[in-house]
């Protein structure tokens, strides 16, 4: 089974998806990766975290993800890194332990942050706005996060059902983005094209073929939405920040893992210089010849153990110190059998060792400022949020109107965030035997969301998903109902809402909701929702970390 | 400048190597590295490097690209490497490096050998 399934974003995901998708995620790590090692000679005790990691990466890497395997993917540098971690394993092991023992660390906590932060996220606009039927939200949220890559990883269109209605969303950077290429030069250059969405919902008649729904005729309202402010990481103030940042360290960094690798440059193999051993190509070439057919996962799992015996067998049990100082011209002899032999003097070992402890506090240092780089970016996204919306609405048994929205979005603290809306709506032709004219009403809105804590239901750990309540009110002045018997004008909904994850990505949203009167009736009365979410987000990065996690312990 | 992998080059001494990080849905949060010798950066948007090959036959450039994802990056944002330099005929050839994704490593070496007469 293929990652790819799981990043399909809210859109048909089905129940067959969900269970198989939970079903992989208990299975052991072993028994979906398997083993095909075709070397005899496993690497000496057990390799350390650091090669391991590795070997599976570079492996991953010349397997693929779209089914053609690349052996030349561990060609030049990634042969490089493998060779320059088997020969300190071999003459610095002490310093390769600790190495390990520090990358498994951050690799563990990066992992578990990531996981937490999408879980606990409760940003999303998911389904209709406000108004549309079977939608539990009384207010709508400005942000609309993922859209834009969304949008260009499905073909410049995303969609999203909440059972009862269809909505289809896309932005015109997405077009853009598609023909030149979503890169930072081009977002740039179209950040005024960033902040533009448009989405379209549909009632659903038909609930097993969604997209089957997506007709003029079953329209219920389309929309385009400005945002004033980018707050992602990709925003300019971002960029500034993350100069000053990251940049610096991150350079340093890099510039300690070449400097790293160039001691290979002094390290002889009996065959030229350590810098230009190609070996593991060829093996790995025969390895996928010997393979063909062998699942994706399988070829991984087979590859690193592949790699890791070779290098064990060419690089680590073959290297010496010796004595004597080398220099490039000295040509060490191979061994009785042609196997490399690999040689280097004090000076270089020391060299190696020098460069594990400076990059391991370079490493340290970039975690830092890349931590750092992330409290500036939560700050930007406490910053209020605003933004304008033109919302189309086609009603069946009311003439079409026009909606324009003003949307803000306050954090008053990390857990608490305040929405508001303010807007008014038009008739392009208002019926003046209804009692209508151009503007039909002015609608004000206020919500105060609190996240309660993790939810009790969800029983992973790293799951932070949140259960959470809102308090809304609305109030519309809906000029057409003046004066009319059996009507109101001022129309007042106090809305409240509750929602609690109950499975890994699933939560169970429930709103109640108190209305003075409605559009077409005088008296009050009270309406519940309620209903299933999706959030495949939330659970692609659960399984995920499951993985991952079950990799490294 | 001869391709043998997406991260495995031929050069020669003199010739002027350029590495261009082009960054998809993710800012300009990678860089570039070299040794020895060191990279000059010439531009920002995209960030563009330079260098020239200065070692001797057998030896190799050891480059580093090292990258940086924000939490918020989408899980298909990637950085694409471009490798620059001369061919045979002495006419400027670009070629498509390593791609690197928020679940690869964090940092991607890139080899440029300076070959033995015949080849290694």
């Amino acid at each position: 089974m293929r990652e790819e399934v799981y990043r399909r974003k809210r859109s048909r995901i089905g129940p067959k998806h969900f269970l198989l998708g939970m079903i992989m995620a208990s299975l052991p790590a072993a028994a979906q990766q398997g083993t095909l090692t075709a070397c005899s000679n496993p690497y000496p005790r057990t390799a350390p975290y650091v090669l391991q990691k590795k070997a599976e990466q570079y492996a991953k890497k010349v397997v693929g993800k779209d089914g053609k395997s690349d052996p030349t993917e561990i060609r030049g540098g990634p042969t490089g890194d493998l060779v320059f971690w088997a020969i300190a394993d071999a003459v610095a092991p002490d310093q390769v332990k600790r190495a390990s023992e520090r990358f498994k660390k951050i690799d563990l906590l990066l992992l578990q942050t990531q996981t937490e932060a999408e879980t606990k996220s409760t940003d999303k606009q998911t389904g209709a706005g406000a108004k549309a039927q079977g939608s539990t939200s009384a207010v709508e949220k400005p942000d609309f996060p993922k859209l834009l890559s969304l949008a260009i990883e499905n073909g410049t269109i995303q969609q999203e059902s909440n059972g009862s209605t269809l909505t289809l969303s896309s932005s015109p950077y997405a077009f853009v983005a598609a023909r030149q290429g979503d890169t930072a030069e081009v977002y740039r250059d179209n950040h005024d094209l960033t902040n533009i969405g448009a989405s379209a919902t549909f009632n659903i008649t038909n609930a097993d073929v969604p997209l089957a729904n997506a007709t003029r005729r079953q329209l219920a309202e389309w929309s385009v939405k400005y945002r004033f402010f980018d707050r992602s990481s990709r925003s300019q103030e971002f960029q500034n920040k993350w100069n000053q940042t990251v940049l610096p360290i991150l350079v340093k960094a890099a510039q300690s893992s070449a400097d790293q690798l160039a001691i290979l440059n002094d390290i002889h193999t009996g065959k030229g210089l350590a810098a230009a051993y190609d070996g593991l190509f060829g093996y790995v070439r025969d390895y996928l010849g010997i393979h063909q057919g062998t699942s994706a996962d399988l070829l991984v799992a087979g590859l690193k153990e592949e790699i890791l015996c070779r290098l064990g067998a060419d690089i680590h049990d073959a290297t010496e110190v010796v004595e004597a100082a080398l220099s490039p011209g000295d040509v060490a002899s191979p061994g009785n059998s042609g196997a490399l032999k690999v040689t280097l003097d004090k000076n270089t070992r020391q060299k190696i060792q020098m460069s594990i402890v400076t990059s391991l506090d370079l490493d340290t240092q970039v975690e830092q400022a890349h931590s750092a780089a992330e409290d500036i970016l939560k700050a930007m996204q406490q910053k209020p949020l605003l933004t304008f919306v033109y919302t189309n609405v086609r009603g069946t048994t009311t003439p079409s109107y026009s909606v324009t929205k003003f949307l803000l979005e306050k954090n008053t603290s990390a857990n608490r965030k305040l929405v508001f809306n303010a807007g008014a709506s038009f008739y392009g032709n208002p019926d003046r035997t209804k009692n209508e004219q151009t503007v039909r009403d002015y609608a004000a809105a206020l919500s105060w969301e609190a996240q309660l804590g993790r939810s009790p239901l969800v029983l992973n750990d790293v799951d932070q998903g949140q259960v959470t309540l809102s308090f809304a009110g609305r109030y519309q002045r809906l000029l057409e109902n003046r004066h009319q018997a059996g009507k109101k004008a001022d129309l007042a909904v106090v809305q409240v809402k509750f929602e609690i994850p109950v499975f890994s990505g699933v939560s169970f949203p429930i709103s109640v909701s108190y209305a003075t009167a409605s559009e077409l009736l005088k008296e009050d009365h009270v309406h519940a929702n309620f209903g299933f979410s999706f959030d495949t987000d939330k659970l692609y990065q659960l399984l995920a970390f499951k993985k991952k996690q079950d990799a490294l312990q | 400048m001869k391709q043998l992998g997406r991260s495995l080059y031929h050069v020669k001494v003199g010739e002027t190597v350029t590495v261009t990080i082009v960054a998809f849905g993710i800012g300009n949060t990678a860089v570039f590295a070299v040794s020895p010798g060191r990279a000059n950066q010439v531009s920002d948007h995209p960030r563009l490097y330079q260098f020239d090959v200065s070692v001797e036959p057998g030896q190799a450039h050891f480059g580093v690209v090292k990258c940086d994802f924000a939490s918020d990056t989408a899980p298909d944002a990637h950085f694409q490497v471009l490798v620059s330099g001369l061919d045979d005929g002495e006419n400027q050839v670009t070629f498509q490096g390593p791609h690197i994704s928020k679940e690869d490593p964090a940092e991607a070496p890139i080899s440029f050998q300076n070959p033995l007469a015949g080849g290694l």
